[in-house]
């Protein structure tokens, strides 16, 4: 019995191993044939007869693709039909994503799947480390580039991505169909009434005074809050945007010169604007505990009447959440008000949209940009499919978008969002229009979407450096403290910016050398 | 248990004489392969550490350990050497401890022949004038002669040991023919033997990044983040210093508080209301941090559903709401008074079931001698439980650096100061920005040093107040 028990133990243990390092190399027999009937398909160019078409692509993202509980299967496989490819999706908990990233690339070389989509610090990051192909010249000769479809700004934003490679040059090594967007100042129309402003603020001065005069009429405990005192990645900033104004608290680069903006003068000015509201109670008491989705809930429950977030869609989101909630008196007919920058803020700042990027572990990169990436912007049915996913209906006239299945809610885009888009349909593909953008995207959002489009330009270039990455940890924890220590009281201005000076000078300047190189 | 030759009596631990008989008692030459297993360990060390280093800066060295060449370099690969040369010492203490000590030399000797063959590559080094002979060499030499030596020694006294006493050899079979006897028993145990190679040793290879850059590939820059560690990081010793003063105070806390709670459950009667306040006291333990931290923080929001602040305000005691976990003053004695709150219920388990133990005679023997109830528990009871009180503290001793998801789910920027532990320094340095797994990992050996050194330390207190150790 013993010996039987002893067998079985160490047979258990050798299959078991065996199992774990078993590869799924057989093929899916559910996954679709390419598709034989290009009824839909965009008419190959000349580029694509010369590359080869890839067989399988493995792809890694987050979930701003349409989520597992919402039937990302019917996603898949729509998406395989219409590229003929077969697709193998990763799909990390959203929440973990950025550590899963690390771990992912840690790993090293060898094991990285073929397409990735990363944060821009990530992007900028990894590129500089040359775990991502150059496509730089691949998108320059690319059919959507090309094809007079995508718009100015995308062109710009497509250049504005561009990040230093290994080589200290730059090139573009990452793709997206959308912009990156940026946060616009919404303030709830109830508390403009209530403190009897009428006209929006367009300088510091009004603003403040905006402030103040809520907080005297609402006696509410504090008037803005935000997800911290500063943001966990580029462009920093962008909750806080009238405080900042011009200052960046990262290196940065100054008529050619790079520089570390949490020294200059401009941030100390920032800095001292934020201790003053602190002091006055204008600001959150508790910001530094705070998530976005915290502010978020405490923003549709009355506690604060002017919030930082992100422009478009997030405008009608916030509204119709505060409608339906209900949790205090008029919420029913509560309204926001976006805010154009003031005079000081100049123009919101736009981030380097989540790029969807090649690593140099995929063998067949020129492949999967042609025949994945760059359909994105096909301005056809994969266009489509990545704009609204399998959530909806059109019958050749009504679009109607169907509900979730993990909710029950609808979702007004998949991982394209129509308002951010930057290529328009082609004029042969449903006469040229968005057939959901109307639906998708209320009145309100767009209009929301339009006064930052006003006024919005690209966030500061990243450039990443071996010394820059091995300090980069220690610097930001000693400038949270630091505006946190500040503006919360703890420490002067002079005081706050002499332990920085202390603590990190030799480290800023280290990085700089290395910048400027 | 050994007994006595000319009694039969049998004999105290390290008895020189008989206590019964008065006989002198035979003491085997103690074996002194603890010499030749530390310097098997020394060259181990040293052969993580630089064989060729720049004088000038400690990020310019070279070994034979890294399979990367330095970029400004190209000497050969010895990666595939370096395996075997570590392999070469750590089969060399197994040897050792499994007392064949013959075969033990031999494996050192083989151990110093791959060093002496990939110095021999480095040399061209040495023909820089920037660069000399790391300590690594130093080390590793010091380390190989020692093992040698002390393997040398080691078979001496062994076979002086087989002239003198044969008694202790009785079982004389080979070690294969043995475990030839024994085959099933090892058939068994080989399923755990593998699970333990595979998940407990083999990870422990990665120490070898503590000496690599590791941020895209592992390159070799012998002691650079120890350096760093010592003498530029700031943070990295507030973190040390933050983790020993949290962990510590904690624990006295919590033990203190467990004792008291325990002592006064033990003086309920009722049965049902005492297992009543048994369970409640125990449920915070198994909510999770992340659902104890937002508790907290809407118990104690300086808003007005902060019911902490609005008591005290009403009462008088502050004039304004304070916000508790944003500042260094307050933040610890919330961190404390939470970890008070989740785990004290958990911790009287144990000492319930020891004051459980006491008899109830002693307590009736008292009462009978006039003893009060304060008296009871000062002469029955404490004492009863220090040897408890004194366990638990001591297990937990060791574990004190082991900080992470308490502190992670409270701390914020406001308070990083008296914060921050090793563990979040660790996850901040990999997760922030490009992690340097090279600098993570030497933090992490630092602190499973730190972490070895108490657990031997526990050990050695554990052996002198229960009589056997916890390792």
């Amino acid at each position: 019995m013993k010996k039987l028990v002893s067998l079985l133990l160490v047979l258990t243990l050798v299959f078991s191993m065996t199992a774990c390092g078993n590869k799924n190399t057989g093929s899916d027999a559910t996954t679709a044939a390419p598709s034989a009937d290009a009824t839909t398909a965009a008419p190959e160019t000349t580029t694509e007869k010369q590359i080869e078409k890839p067989a399988k692509i493995t792809i890694t993202c987050d979930g701003t693709v349409v989520k597992e509980d919402d039937n990302a299967q019917a996603f898949y496989d729509k998406l395989e039909e219409l590229l003929g490819i077969d697709l193998e999706f990763d799909r990390p908990d959203h929440s973990g994503y950025k550590d899963f990233i690390g771990t992912l690339f840690g790993a090293g070389q060898g094991d990285l799947p073929d397409v990735v989509l990363l944060s821009a610090d990530a992007y900028a990051t990894y590129a500089s480390l040359g775990y991502l192909w150059d496509m730089t010249d691949a998108w320059e000769n690319s059919e959507p580039k090309n094809s007079g479809r995508v718009s100015q700004l995308g062109l710009d934003l497509f250049e504005g991505s561009k990040v230093v490679g290994p080589d200290g040059e730059y090139h573009l090594y990452g793709f997206s169909a959308v912009q990156g967007n940026g946060c616009v100042t919404y303030i709830k129309q109830s508390w403009l009434d209530a403190a009897g402003v009428t006209t929006l603020p367009t300088t510091y001065a009004e603003y403040y005074d905006m402030l103040k005069k809520m907080k005297e009429a609402t006696k509410a405990e504090y008037v803005i809050s935000a997800a911290g005192l500063i943001g966990g990645e580029a462009p920093y900033i962008n909750y806080l945007p009238e405080f900042y104004q011009d200052a960046y608290p990262e290196f940065y680069e100054k008529d050619g010169v790079w520089v570390d903006g949490f020294k200059e003068d401009a941030m100390k000015a920032a800095l001292q604007r934020l201790a003053d509201a602190y002091a006055d109670g204008l600001i959150d008491p508790e910001i530094i505990n705070r998530s976005t989705k915290d502010c978020r809930t405490l923003y549709e429950e009355d506690k604060f009447g002017v919030f930082t977030y992100w422009a478009g869609k997030w405008c009608n989101t916030l509204t119709q959440n505060i409608h339906k909630g209900e949790k205090y008196a008029n919420a029913k007919t509560e309204s926001l008000v976006s805010l154009p920058p003031i005079a000081e803020v100049g123009t919101y700042l736009n981030r380097i949209a989540p790029q969807w990027c090649i690593t140099v572990d995929c063998e067949n990169p020129e492949g999967v940009f042609e025949y994945y990436l760059s359909k994105m912007l096909d301005g056809r049915d994969v266009q489509l499919l990545w704009e609204y996913g399998t959530h909806y209906t059109y019958d050749g006239s009504k679009f109607e978008l169907t509900a979730l299945e993990s909710t029950g809610n609808t979702a007004s885009y998949n991982h394209i969002d129509g308002l951010l888009k930057l290529g328009e349909y082609a004029s042969d593909f449903n006469g040229g229009k968005d057939i959901g953008l109307d639906v998708a995207s209320p009145k309100i959002a767009q209009d929301a979407q339009a006064v930052f489009n006003a006024a919005s330009k690209m966030a500061p270039s990243i450039k990443k450096t071996e010394t820059m990455n091995e300090y980069s940890a220690t610097i930001w924890t000693v400038r949270k403290s630091v505006i946190a220590d500040v503006v919360m009281g703890k420490m002067t201005v002079e005081e706050g910016m002499a332990k920085y000076e202390t603590e990190c000078g030799s480290m800023s300047e280290e990085i700089l050398d290395s910048l400027n190189k | 248990m050994a007994v006595c030759k000319a009694c039969n009596a049998e004999l105290p631990k390290n008895a020189r004489l008989c206590p019964k008989c008065g006989t002198k008692v035979y003491q085997p030459p103690k074996n002194i392969r603890i010499l030749a297993i530390v310097g098997a360990v020394i060259a181990i060390i040293g052969g993580l550490l630089p064989f060729i280093q720049n004088a000038e800066t400690v990020k310019d060295a070279y070994s034979y350990m890294s399979y990367l060449n330095n970029k400004n370099y190209a000497y050969p690969n010895h990666e595939i050497l370096w395996y075997f040369f570590m392999l070469a010492l750590v089969a060399t203490c197994i040897i050792v401890v499994v007392k064949k000590e013959v075969f033990s030399i031999i494996t050192t000797v083989i151990a110093g022949i791959i060093f002496a063959l990939t110095m021999n590559d480095l040399k061209t080094f040495l023909a820089e004038p920037q660069y000399t002979i790391g300590f690594g060499t130093y080390v590793v030499i010091f380390g190989l002669v020692l093992a040698v030596a002390g393997c040398f020694f080691d078979i001496l006294k062994y076979r002086k040991t087989i002239q003198y006493d044969t008694r202790y050899f009785t079982n004389n079979k080979s070690t294969w023919s043995r475990m030839v006897n024994h085959k099933w028993f090892y058939l068994m145990f080989l399923p755990v033997l593998i699970f333990i190679l595979l998940f407990n040793y083999w990870p422990m290879l990665g120490i070898r990044y503590a000496f690599t850059d590791y941020v895209k590939l592992p390159v070799y820059v012998g002691i650079k983040h120890f350096h760093k560690m010592a003498t530029k990081d700031t943070y990295f010793w507030m973190a040390f210093r933050n983790t020993l003063e949290l962990s510590i105070l904690k624990l006295f806390l919590n033990t203190s508080m467990a004792v008291i709670i325990s002592l006064l459950l033990h003086e309920i009667t009722n049965i049902h209301f005492k297992k009543t306040v048994q369970t409640i006291i125990y449920l915070p333990h198994f909510m999770s941090w992340v659902v104890v931290a937002a508790i907290f923080r809407m118990i104690l929001t300086t808003s007005e559903s902060g019911i902490v602040n609005q008591i005290l305000v009403n009462l008088n005691i502050i004039e304004e709401p304070v916000f508790w976990m944003g500042t260094n003053e307050t933040w610890r004695p919330v961190y404390y008074i939470i970890n008070i709150w989740k785990d004290t219920g958990w911790g009287t388990i144990l000492f319930l079931a020891t004051l459980s133990g006491i008899s109830p005679e002693l307590y009736e023997a008292a009462q009978i001698d006039g003893a009060n109830r304060w008296n009871r528990m000062r002469y029955i009871t404490l004492p009863a439980l220090a040897n408890t009180i004194i366990t638990v503290f001591i297990l937990n001793l060791a574990k004190v650096m082991n900080l992470f998801e308490s502190v992670f789910v409270l701390m914020n920027d406001a308070v990083i100061e008296v914060s921050n532990v090793i563990q979040t320094y660790i996850y901040t340095q990999s997760f922030s920005g490009v992690p340097n797994y090279g600098y993570t990992t030497a933090v992490g050996l630092f602190k499973s040093l730190v972490g070895c050194v108490l657990v031997l330390g526990c050990d050695w207190a554990s052996k002198k107040v229960r009589g056997r150790g916890i390792v």
